[in-house]
C-alpha cells in the first residue's frame, strides 16, 4: 500500500510539472486544432459529394471519419508519451544509477509519471480540443456499450504505447544513440497505428501485415470499437488481442531490463 | 564576399569531420529518407482507395507533395539546424560570440553551427519521386518549363528559408519563441500536404498572402499540371514562386538585421 502511495506522488509530480509550462500548452492546443482542421477538410474532399465509401468494415460515412479524426487527434495526447526522452536523459546524466538503488520499480515509476502527465493532457488539451471539435464539426454519439468498451480498449492502447516506448528507451542503456531507431519505430507507428489513416482503407495485403504489429492496437482498434464497426463479440476478441500484446510487450521489456541493467553495471554508471 | 568564402571553408571542415563517423552520417540520411517513404506510402494508401481528391490524382498529389519536400530539404540543409540553435544561444549568451567576429553574423552562425546532413535524405528521395512523377505525368516539356522548374525549386527553398529565418529571429526579441516557431513551421505546413483548393477561403488567403506556403507547391504545381485546382485569386500566381521566394528572403533577412541591432545580450 505504501508503494502505491509513492507512485501516486510521482504521478502528482508529473502533473504539476506540466502545469509549470502553461503557455506551452496553449500553443499545443492551437497546434492540435490546426491539425484537426486540416484533417477534416482533407476527408471532406476525399469523401466527395456522396459522403460515404465502402470498406472492409462496411460503409464508412463522412460523419464516421470526422468522429474518427476528432477522437484520434485528441487521444493522441494520451497515447503519446515522453518515456524515451526521460530514460535517455537519465542514462546520459548517469542519474539512472540513483533509480537503481531506490526500493522502487523504475518501470512503475515511469508509468505513474506518464499517467500524471496524461491526466494533465486529458484535462487541459484533450477536453478543450474535443469540445471545440464536436461543436465545429459534429460527432457521432456512440452507444453506451461501445463507449464503455472504447474506454477499456483506450486504456489498453495507452499501456501498449507505454511498453513500446519503454522498451525502445531501454535500448538506450545498450546503445548511446537510439534516436534513429526511435524515429524508425515512430514512423512505422504513425502509419500502422491508424492515427492518421484508419486501417480499413488499407489494401488487403497491407492490412494483413498490420495484424502482426502492435501499432494498430493503440489508435485504430479503440476507435473502431467506439464507432461500432464490430459487434460486441468481435470487440471482446479485439480487446483480448490487446491483452495478449500487453503480455508479450511486458515480457520483452522485462527481458530488456534484465539484460540492460547487467550491461549498465559493467559500464560502472 | 570574404564572408562567403569563409563560409565554404567552414562547410568543408564540417563535412570532413562528419565523414569521420560514416555510420552516423548515413543513418541520418537514411532515417529521413525512410520517414518520407512512409509519408508517401500514406498518400498512396489514401489515393489507392479514393482515386481522386478534388480532381487531383495520385501522381498529381505526389508532385504537389514533392515540390514541398524537395525544397524544404534543400533550404533546410543549410539553414534549419543552425537557426534552431539560435534560441538556446541567445539564452546562454554564446550568440554574443557570433557578433564580435569580423564575419557576416548570419553566415557565421550558419557555418559554425552546421552539424546535420539528414536533409540530404529529403533531397535524395525528392529527386527519385520527381523522376517517377515526370515519368507518369504527361507534361510536355520545353526549355522554358525546365528552366522554370529549376527556378521554382530555388524560389520555394527560399520561401522555406525565409520562414525559418523569420520565426527563429523572433528569439532575438523573445527568448522563448520555440512554440510560435513550431506552430508556423510544422502545424501550418501540414495544410500543404493536399491542394489548398480543398480548404475554405480564409485558409486559402492565409496560405497565399500571410504565410505564403502555397507558392511552394500549390501554385507551381498548377503551372505544370495545366491549371489543375481551378483559379484561386488570379492565374498569375502560378508564375510567382521565384519572385515570392526572393522577396520573402530579403524581407526575412531585413527582419534578422533589425533583430540583431535590437539584440541585447542576456548578459550571462
Amino acid at each position: 500500500m505504501k508503494r502505491v502511495r509513492i507512485y501516486i506522488e510521482y504521478a502528482k509530480n508529473a502533473f504539476k510539472e506540466r502545469f509549470a509550462f502553461r503557455t506551452n500548452y496553449l500553443f499545443r492546443i492551437g497546434g492540435r486544432l490546426l491539425f484537426l482542421f486540416a484533417q477534416v477538410y482533407i476527408w471532406r474532399a476525399l469523401m466527395g459529394a456522396n459522403g460515404q465509401v465502402s470498406t472492409s468494415v462496411g460503409t464508412v460515412t463522412l460523419q464516421d471519419m470526422v468522429t474518427y479524426i476528432i477522437v484520434s487527434t485528441t487521444v493522441a495526447t494520451l497515447i503519446g508519451n515522453n518515456v524515451i526522452d526521460v530514460i535517455d536523459a537519465r542514462v546520459r546524466s548517469g542519474e539512472i544509477a540513483m533509480y537503481l538503488i531506490r526500493p522502487m520499480n523504475f518501470r512503475n515509476m515511469l508509468f505513474s509519471s506518464t499517467m500524471g502527465a496524461n491526466l494533465f493532457n486529458f484535462l487541459f488539451i484533450l477536453l478543450p480540443v474535443l469540445i471545440f471539435g464536436v461543436i465545429a464539426f459534429g460527432f457521432m454519439t456512440p452507444s453506451p456499450a461501445n463507449a464503455a468498451l472504447f474506454i477499456l480498449a483506450l486504456i489498453n492502447g495507452i499501456v501498449i504505447s507505454f511498453f513500446i516506448n519503454y522498451a525502445i528507451g531501454l535500448l538506450g542503456f545498450l546503445y548511446m544513440s537510439i534516436w534513429h531507431f526511435r524515429r524508425f519505430i515512430g514512423d512505422l507507428m504513425s502509419l500502422f497505428s491508424g492515427s492518421l489513416i484508419p486501417l480499413w482503407f488499407f489494401p488487403g495485403w497491407l492490412a494483413k501485415v498490420s495484424e502482426f504489429l502492435p501499432f494498430p492496437m493503440t489508435f485504430y482498434i479503440p476507435i473502431q470499437i467506439l464507432l461500432g464497426k464490430s459487434d460486441v463479440l468481435d470487440c471482446m476478441l479485439l480487446i483480448g488481442r490487446q491483452l495478449l500484446w500487453i503480455v508479450v510487450l511486458y515480457g520483452v521489456a522485462k527481458l530488456l531490463w534484465q539484460g540492460s541493467v547487467k550491461r549498465l553495471v559493467i559500464q560502472g554508471g | 564576399m570574404g564572408s562567403l568564402r569563409l563560409y565554404w571553408k567552414f562547410l568543408g571542415v564540417f563535412l570532413k569531420s562528419k565523414m569521420e563517423y560514416r555510420f552516423a552520417f548515413y543513418s541520418e540520411i537514411f532515417i529521413n529518407f525512410f520517414s518520407y517513404v512512409v509519408t508517401y506510402a500514406g498518400i498512396w494508401i489514401i489515393l489507392n482507395k479514393f482515386q481522386v481528391i478534388n480532381g487531383w490524382e495520385l501522381w498529381d498529389i505526389m508532385l504537389l507533395y514533392n515540390l514541398n519536400l524537395f525544397s524544404y530539404g534543400l533550404g533546410s540543409l543549410f539553414f534549419f539546424v543552425p537557426l534552431q540553435e539560435l534560441e538556446s544561444m541567445v539564452h546562454n549568451g554564446s550568440f554574443d560570440g557570433i557578433l564580435i567576429r569580423p564575419m557576416n553574423p548570419l553566415l557565421h552562425l550558419l557555418a559554425s553551427r552546421q552539424r546535420y546532413v539528414g536533409f540530404l535524405g529529403h533531397i535524395i528521395l525528392g529527386t527519385i519521386i520527381f523522376i517517377l512523377c515526370f515519368a507518369r505525368l504527361e507534361i510536355e516539356w520545353s526549355f522554358v518549363k525546365v528552366l522554370y522548374l529549376l527556378s521554382v525549386l530555388v524560389g520555394a527553398s527560399f520561401i522555406h528559408i525565409a520562414i525559418i529565418l523569420f520565426t527563429c529571429s523572433i528569439s532575438l526579441w523573445l527568448v522563448q519563441s520555440m512554440a510560435i516557431r513550431d506552430i508556423i513551421i510544422y502545424d501550418t505546413r501540414r495544410f500543404m500536404d493536399y491542394p489548398i483548393s480543398i480548404y475554405g477561403t480564409v485558409i486559402q488567403v492565409i496560405l497565399t498572402f500571410i504565410i505564403p506556403y502555397a507558392f511552394i507547391n500549390f501554385y507551381p504545381a498548377q503551372y505544370f499540371l495545366g491549371g489543375k485546382g481551378g483559379t484561386l485569386f488570379h492565374p498569375i500566381l502560378q508564375y510567382l514562386t521565384p519572385a515570392v521566394g526572393l522577396f520573402l528572403f530579403t524581407l526575412a533577412y531585413k527582419f534578422w538585421q533589425v533583430g540583431i541591432n535590437h539584440y541585447e545580450s542576456t548578459g550571462s
